[in-house]
């Protein structure tokens, strides 16, 4: 199944290539994992050396969706997201993010993953669920998402000016 | 399932030391090459083993081995929740 986040219309701040201000995550499927390599530069720090917590939890939600979508099982929304801190991720360090499913029905889907260096120590690990999407539902949300955008569009940065 | 057997199990292939070592006396900071990486890695595959999911607190507030697995037997003990 290709991954709906492909789309050329898509601008998550996870994955998207086109965004400017996203992480743009690479994503590769190998048997039930799911991993992505990277390294994060000053732009998404926290204290200075350290990327913020708010981006290593954003890239494992990123990461177990990705193992979601890459098992076949479609579009879905995080539900729930746990995470937890084994050490701080540093600036400009290369890590690679995994994530596979540890189980799923119909609704639901639950999704572990990890974020380690390079060189293999633990940096944090987080498991979630996530509700899946039809893709009728998905679509229902791209007209709805595109509808905002036009109307945006006669504005500067695309942001909606209120009180006008 | 053994919970000492495995718990002990679990620190020692993290740590890399002999399960000889271990007793429920032993503060986990007193432990060769412990760091918060490798807390993180045995609370993992200890509620991996066990099908659990320990609290945060559990980070801060054990300090010894012993404590640990009791918290392990506490969460196995629990009536699993039905929806």
């Amino acid at each position: 199944m290709s991954n709906p986040k492909n789309a050329v219309d898509i601008n998550c701040f996870g994955c998207a290539p086109k965004n400017p201000i996203g992480l743009k995550l690479e994503f590769e499927a190998v048997h039930r994992q799911c991993s992505s390599r990277f390294s994060l530069g000053p732009d998404y720090e926290s204290y200075p050396g350290v990327i913020h917590g708010g981006i290593v939890a954003t890239i494992l939600d990123e990461t177990l969706a990705q193992a979601v979508y890459h098992h076949g099982n479609g579009s879905a929304f995080t539900v729930g997201l746990r995470v937890r801190y084994g050490h701080p991720m540093e600036t400009n360090i290369p890590h690679v993010a995994i994530g596979e499913i540890i189980r799923a029905d119909s609704t639901l889907i639950r999704a572990s993953g990890r974020i380690q260096r390079d060189t293999g120590e633990l940096i944090a690990a987080a498991v979630g669920s996530f509700y899946l999407v039809s893709a009728k539902g998905m679509e229902a949300m791209r007209s709805i998402s595109l509808e905002r955008c036009r109307d945006h569009l006669h504005e500067p940065n695309g942001v909606k000016m209120r009180g006008k | 399932m053994d919970v000492q057997k495995t718990i002990y199990s679990i620190i020692s292939q993290q740590l890399g030391i002999e399960i000889s070592q271990l007793n429920s006396e032993v503060h986990f900071r007193s432990l060769p090459n412990i760091s918060s990486m490798k807390v993180l890695q045995i609370i993992l595959e200890v509620e991996r083993a066990f099908d659990i999911e320990l609290d945060d607190e559990v980070t801060f507030r054990v300090e010894t081995i012993g404590q640990f697995e009791s918290e392990v037997e506490r969460l196995r003990a629990r009536i699993p929740e039905h929806i």
